[in-house]
């Protein structure tokens, strides 16, 4: 049928050019596809707390809900806007930040050596678990006295306070992660001449990362967790303190400004943790 | 003729683990020469990569002992090829080739230089950057023989180093491996549970028997190098040396079977 035709070449070259462009084809369907599905997902994703805030605000207004305790998140959000403008919000949010990270840093160090000191010698293990095992199951806040009879009622005893409770579970899960270190790798480092440092920079720290991670992450919610209470407790500053005094004050929306600050701080947090670890461990 | 290289006397060691001894090696004394490839065949569990253990100092015997003649203070005495995933998964390719000359703390341009030119022996060049989860069983092996050779040691111990892989990769890997052994003829102590493996590969074989390891016997190998693998499959003198290494295992591992139902019954 094309025997004839003055087009033949044209469309040879068509017919070879096809495949490329079908393909072509398939993989624009394919990644519009997949980005109507991640459109869809983002929707749902926040349908969920709009529909929730959406629900709550009517309840509010019509008075289902009490809005003394539960004002319209309208309420809220021009209570925040007002915090934001006196600029009050920044600082309770600023000091609780400096507080957590400093704390967490005061902790999640030493626990990382000390963890590292137990995975990999029996002597050491021998020496501080039991202690560990001992010390561990005392909620932070019960030391919180003690803390300030050591370090005083200033920021010092925050940090301490904060540093206290990341160290246990930093501690533990560093510990854990040497162990799971295959003993081959530790044979193999051996073998090859490594140095005590080299031993503990070069394998042990990098085989525990995956499970010292585990351990960071447990301890960034549970300095968040510490710093909110010890606030509440024995502090005139901070998001914890915010929430607590906007409570006995009744200034009920300010209060619910305080629980958004401490959950994004939180969500933040714990992102950051995350990201930092898994391109820390991208080898697995 | 060369000299011994390792001088191993009456060794013996015994595993005490949750108050039950084990029996791993029972006193073997051997002699293995200056540049020679020796390979070690025996039944599994009967040792073999606790010598190799034994010889590289990760372990003390509980008898007996090891002498290495140690030529150069500045190479490593051995450096060994890890049964399997002996291969740090946190580092690079490059990295891990590097690990042995990193820690003897060498030149930086020397480490480079030895790391591009195992690289480039090996065939890993391309993958350099990759991390070992990347790679496939062979490639990995093919790591951790560059790690080995890079470092220089004087003596190479190797644990069953090909035994997980497909058999096309075990004989381009074994090439290999005979191709870099024999531009610098280091002693190595190479154990197998391949008969052919050893064959191909090995100056002499030394045979140990069933658990616990005794030496059962030493055979020669008489066959001309460079060897490959489709000359040594088809000359009569491998056929014969395979039957009988053959003959004398398959007896201890009847023998071995034989023990341990009479001690079931
Ligand atoms: N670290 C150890 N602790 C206790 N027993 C061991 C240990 N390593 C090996 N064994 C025992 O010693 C014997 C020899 O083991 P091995 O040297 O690994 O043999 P092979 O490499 O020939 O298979 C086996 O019975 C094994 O269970
Ligand atoms: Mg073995």
């Amino acid at each position: 049928m094309l025997k004839t035709n003055p087009l033949q070449p044209a469309l040879q070259k068509e017919a070879e050019a096809q495949p490329n462009r079908q393909q072509e084809r398939l993989s624009r369907a394919e990644a519009l596809r997949e980005r109507q599905e991640r459109h869809l997902q983002l929707a749902l994703t926040l349908a969920a707390p709009l529909l929730l805030l959406g629900i709550w605000e009517a309840l509010s207004e019509m008075g289902i809900l009490d809005p003394r305790f539960f004002p319209p998140p309208s309420r809220i959000l021009m209570a925040l806007w007002q915090m934001l403008l006196e600029g009050s919000l920044w600082q309770h949010v600023r000091i609780s930040l400096i507080r957590i990270l400093l704390g967490f840093l005061l902790g999640s160090v030493p626990g990382i050596l000390v963890g590292l000191a137990i995975g990999l010698w029996k002597p050491v293990r021998a020496l501080l678990s039991p202690l560990i095992a001992v010390l561990m199951p005392i909620p932070t806040m019960a030391l919180v006295p003690l803390i300030m009879i050591l370090f005083g009622i200033g920021e010092l005893s925050k940090w301490v306070t904060i540093a206290t409770s990341v160290f246990f579970p930093v501690a533990i899960n560093t510990a854990a992660g040497v162990a799971s270190i295959d003993a081959v790798y530790l044979e193999v480092a051996r073998n090859f001449g490594a140095s005590r440092l080299a031993f503990f920079t070069r394998i042990a720290l990098p085989g525990a990362l995956p499970v010292l991670f585990e351990g960071l992450q447990m301890g960034e919610a549970i300095a968040l967790l510490t710093i909110v209470a010890a606030e509440m407790v024995a502090a005139n500053s901070g998001i914890g303190y915010l929430i607590w005094s906007s409570y006995k004050t009744f200034q009920i929306p300010q209060m619910f400004v305080g629980l958004l600050a401490i959950a994004i701080l939180g969500y933040v947090f714990s992102l950051l943790l995350r990201m930092l670890g898994r391109q820390l461990t991208r080898w697995r | 003729m060369a000299r011994n290289k390792i001088e191993i006397r009456h060794l013996s060691k015994v595993y005490l683990r949750n108050h039950r001894l084990t029996q791993a090696l029972q006193d073997i004394t051997l002699n293995i020469r200056e540049g020679e490839f020796c390979a070690i065949i025996g039944p599994s569990g009967c040792g073999k990569s606790t010598l190799l253990r034994l010889i590289a100092g990760l372990q003390q015997p509980s008898a007996g002992e090891i002498v290495l003649q140690q030529e150069d203070p500045n190479r490593p005495p051995t450096a060994m090829v890890f049964q399997e995933q002996g291969v740090l998964p946190w580092m690079t390719v490059e990295e891990n080739v590097a690990f042995g000359l990193r820690m003897r703390h060498l030149p930086k341009a020397e480490i480079v230089r030895r790391t591009d030119g195992y690289l480039q022996k090996t065939g890993l060049t391309a993958f350099r950057h990759a991390y070992p989860k990347e790679l496939s069983g062979g490639m990995k092996q093919r790591v951790s023989l560059a790690r080995a050779f890079a470092v220089d040691p004087e003596i190479l111990l190797m644990d069953e180093p090909f035994s997980a892989l497909d058999e096309q990769n075990k004989f381009l890997l074994q090439e290999e491996l005979l191709r870099i052994w024999s531009e610098k003829k280091r002693t190595v102590v190479y154990v197998t549970h391949s008969i052919d493996e050893a064959i191909l590969l090995g100056d002499r074989i030394v045979l140990l028997s069933a658990s616990p390891g005794r030496l059962a016997s030493i055979e020669t190998v008489p066959l001309p190098r460079p060897r490959h693998i489709e000359t040594i499959r088809t000359d009569p003198r491998s056929a014969d040396l395979f039957l009988s290494i053959w003959q004398h295992l398959r007896s201890q591992v009847q023998h071995a079977q034989g023990a341990s139902s009479a001690s079931n019954a």
